[in-house]
Order: structure tokens, then sequence, then C-alpha cells
């Protein structure tokens, strides 16, 4: 293959890259950052790094997977620099970070998101309504507070009421979930 | 009960670092526990903000760029100000330590004719002067390479995004411009040429005079007034049609033309125009049509009109403007 035709292979290869993926890839560090330009300078950095290394990009099975494991990474490391950065360095808030992170390598559950929207649904009005101020739109619960008129504690109730009977009303599923994986871990001990 | 609060408190981080710890403890206590806590935030998760949408095209446009930069370190980049009217009144030169080297080694091996990038940073139009006289106006997120003189027996530039040209007459003198792997051909016209290299197209639509567009294996078509030459990178083919995009320019004028065009047509345009997203339900009246002027019109005032035309509500929702019946 000719250098000129490698060269326009890889340019289009990235090109696709920033079409399939980096909104998503943006989404997903938002889990984690909260902060809509340190995401995507995250995401930007880590399709450039995959360019220094283009010669190399063979190797990488799974293009996606492997992108969404570097923002993974990179998020965790962000986290913790931050905390450094800051002289309270909350170990605790790290640790359970951590965890968040570790356990959300699965980004990428239609069935639950689905789930989780219609039991949304059946929420209680105001429930409802704090809810989605603070979901959908990333709203502080001072905000949130202020554009409704109630008191931060009411926010942090009405999250709360909300989480409980989400909870509640996922729990079928989500044993359902844990019966299968444990299913999988037996046969894959057996 | 109680950890449900914090764990809500975590999520929405309001939490203390004393609720942190207590909550951390509670995680380790047992493995049920870590299991709600991560059930609960997989809840949490499943509900991100789905609306959120970032603009690829755009940070491609940055990607691309960067990785240019790098290619081509013997081009100086010349970052415009908002202010910058022209290269040759106003240069400003960022100076690295690194590049105190790099620069040495560019005297010795230094071109005759150094080529200069113009890259538009800003949010508004760039204007560009050309050493011919010739103008370029960059729209954001456009870049323009050229030399600081056109020594040669042709006018050579190369461009990124989207550029509308002005070029002034010199027969003897074809002014060339490279665009991803083709090339623009003309004499002394009026035309505006976008290069989407994520979409791989690149459109050139002719205001006056006669432009000659060519794809890289020579395939080209010779354009004229109100015409539009569109190449397919991905078949390296180019096609001609008239142009029916009225507003093909108004990122330069600033004004936004719809006669008799479709609720489509006119979602597109403003989209394209405030660089913005809309979404609308698929089932809208197709029959719906707009004819209207916005001159130098803001957003708000753009869709209070569309709103009232089409009897629909446009509410923004995060980054996204959602049209409902």
């Amino acid at each position: 293959m000719s250098q000129s035709q490698k060269n326009k292979e890889t340019e289009q290869l990235f090109a696709e890259i920033y079409r399939k993926h980096y909104s998503e890839l943006c989404i997903y560090a938002m889990r984690f950052l909260k902060d809509e330009d340190e995401s995507e300078e995250i995401v930007q950095e880590i399709i450039f790094k995959l360019w220094e290394q283009r010669e190399q990009l063979e190797t990488v099975n799974s293009l996606r997977s492997y992108l969404y494991r570097s923002v993974h990474n990179r998020c965790l490391n962000y986290i913790k620099h931050q905390l450094h950065k800051d002289k309270y360095s909350e170990k605790a808030y790290i640790e359970m970070k951590k965890l968040e992170l570790e356990s959300a390598e699965d980004y990428n559950n239609k069935e639950l998101e689905e789930k989780v929207h219609s039991a949304i649904s059946e929420l209680p009005d105001r429930c409802k309504e704090v809810f989605q101020l603070s979901r959908f739109e990333g709203k502080k619960n001072k905000e949130i507070s202020e554009q409704l008129g109630i008191s931060i504690k009411a926010v942090e109730a009405n999250i709360t009421r909300a989480l409980t009977s989400l909870r509640g009303s996922l729990d079928k599923y989500l044993k359902v979930e844990l019966i299968v994986l444990f299913a999988v871990i037996l046969r894959n001990i057996i | 009960m109680e950890h449900l609060e914090i764990i809500g408190k975590y999520l929405t981080e309001e939490s203390t670092s004393q609720e942190n710890e207590s909550l951390l403890s509670w995680i380790n206590t047992s493995p049920e526990n870590k299991n709600e806590f991560l059930e609960t935030c997989a809840i949490w998760h499943a509900t991100q903000i789905k609306k959120t949408s970032f603009d690829y095209t755009k940070a491609y446009n940055t990607f691309s760029q960067r990785i240019q930069e790098t290619k081509t370190t013997e081009t100086k980049v010349v970052e415009l100000q908002p202010k910058t009217r022209s290269l040759w009144t106003k240069i400003s030169i960022p100076v690295a330590a690194a590049m105190i080297l790099a620069a040495g080694l560019l005297y010795l091996y230094r071109p005759t004719n150094e080529l200069h990038t113009f890259a538009n940073t800003t949010n508004s139009v760039e204007t560009v002067k050309l050493p011919d006289g010739s103008v370029a106006y960059l729209n954001k997120s456009a870049s323009l390479t050229v030399p600081s003189e056109f020594t040669s027996n042709t006018r050579p530039v190369s461009m990124n995004g989207e550029v509308y040209f002005e070029i002034s007459k010199n027969k003897a003198k074809p002014f060339i411009i490279s665009v991803g792997t083709a090339s623009v051909t003309v004499k002394g016209t009026t035309f505006n040429v976008a290069y989407d290299k994520v979409k791989e197209l690149c459109n050139v639509i002719v205001n006056t005079g006669t432009v000659v567009f060519a794809a890289q294996n020579n395939n080209r078509v010779t354009l004229t007034k109100t015409e539009k030459g569109t190449l397919d990178l991905k078949t390296n083919t180019v096609t001609e049609s008239i142009n029916d995009d009225l507003n093909f320019m108004s990122w330069k004028t600033g004004v936004l033309v719809f006669k008799n065009s479709s609720y489509k047509q006119v979602f597109n345009d403003v989209e394209r125009h405030y660089g913005i997203t809309i979404n609308y339900p698929s089932d809208i009246d197709s029959k719906l049509a707009l004819t209207a002027t916005f001159d130098h019109q803001n957003l708000k005032s753009t869709l209070n009109v569309i709103e009232l035309m089409f009897n629909v509500k446009i509410e923004k929702q995060n980054s996204i403007f959602v049209v409902r019946k």
C-alpha cells in the first residue's frame, strides 16, 4: 500500500471515530466529571494519543472498547489528580468513584435505560420534577430549590425518595441481572 | 434509608467528607451494601442526560488542525485575533522556548517563500487579505494556508472548512485552491468553498464568474453563476447542479432567506446558521412552509417567528432545541 493511500485511510478512520464515537464518549465521561469542557478535552486527548500511535493501530482489537477503557482510565486519573490538588484529599470519595467507575464498564445498557425511564414516569409529580431537573438538566440542588421555591432539604428528600422508588420498581430487573451474572460465573467455574 | 439519602447526596455532589467516609464504611460492611450502592449508581447513570450532544464536526476540525500542525512544523501558524484584518498589518508570532532551536533549523533550510496558516478560532467570520489583493472570508473553524508571495505562475493556496473567496482578476496567473484531495481553479471570481471532512463532501457554489472544480482523478466540472459542484470524496466523483441552497452564504452575510421553503429546509438552515441542533417530531405537518427574511436577527427572535408561523413550540433542552406541536 502506498504511503499516501495509507494516510488517506488513517484520515478516514479518524473521521469515522469522531462521527461514530465522539459524542457518546463525551457523554460517558460526563458521568464522572460533570464538566462538559473537561470531558471533551479528555476525549480529544485520547483520540490524539491514538493518532500518535496510529502505526500500531492494527494491534487494537476492538476500537470502541479501547476508547471507552481509555476514557474510563483518564477519568479516574483526573479525579485522583483533582482531589490531590484539593488539599482536603478525600480518600473516601476517590474510593467510591473508583468503585463506581469499575462497575460502570457496562457503558451501554440500553435495557436498563429503558426500564429506568419508564420507572421515572411513574414517580409522583414533584419527585419526578426534581429528579428530572437534576438528571436531565444537570441542575445543582441549590438551583432546583430556587427554581421550584422549595428548601434544599426538600430537594434532597425528593431525590432520596426517587432513588428509593426507582430501586423498588427495578428490584426485580436488577435481581434477574444478578442471577444471570451468577449463572455465567457458575458456568465458568464448572 | 439513611444511606440512600447519603448516596443521593454523593451522586449530586453535595455530600460532606464525613458523609463520604460513613458511606464508604457502610459500603465495606457487606457485599449487599456494596451491591446496593452500585445498583443505585447504575440507576443514576442510566438516566444520564441523553440529550446532550457534542459537536463532533467541530471537534474533528480541532483535531485535524492539531495533527496538521504536528505534521507541518515548517509552516508557521498565525492565529487570527478577533480584530486582525490583515496579516500584513499585524502579525503575532507566539515564540515558545522550544521553538528557538526549530527556528534555527528553519533558518538554515528556510524556504524562499514562507507559508502562513490562518486558523479562525473565533466565533465570528474573519477576513484575510491575500498578497494579490484577493479577499478570503473564513467561517468558524476554517483555516487557510497561503504563501507570503505568489512567485510562481499560479496562485496556490490550501484550505479546510468553509471559505468564501473574492479573487482579483489575473488571467495569466490562475488562483488554485487545494481542498482535501480536490482542487478549485479560477481566474477572477467570487465563490464559496465548503469542505466537510467528516461527511467527506466538498461543495463549491459560484456567485460570479467561472470556476473549474476538479477531483484528484481529474474528474472535473466547470461552474458558472448560481451553479453548484459537489465532490463526493468516497467515490471521487464531481457532480454539477443548480444551487437551490438560498442560504449558502448566510454565515457571511448574516441574512437568512426563505422562499416557500419546507420546514425541513428551514430547520436545516437555522441549525447551520446559528450552529445549533434542532430536533423535531417525525409526524409534523409536511406541508408547512415558510417565506421570510431574517436580517441579522438573533436566534431567539428567529425562533419566535418560526414558532408563530408553524404554530409550534420550540424549547431549549440542554444544548438542543426541541420542536413540539
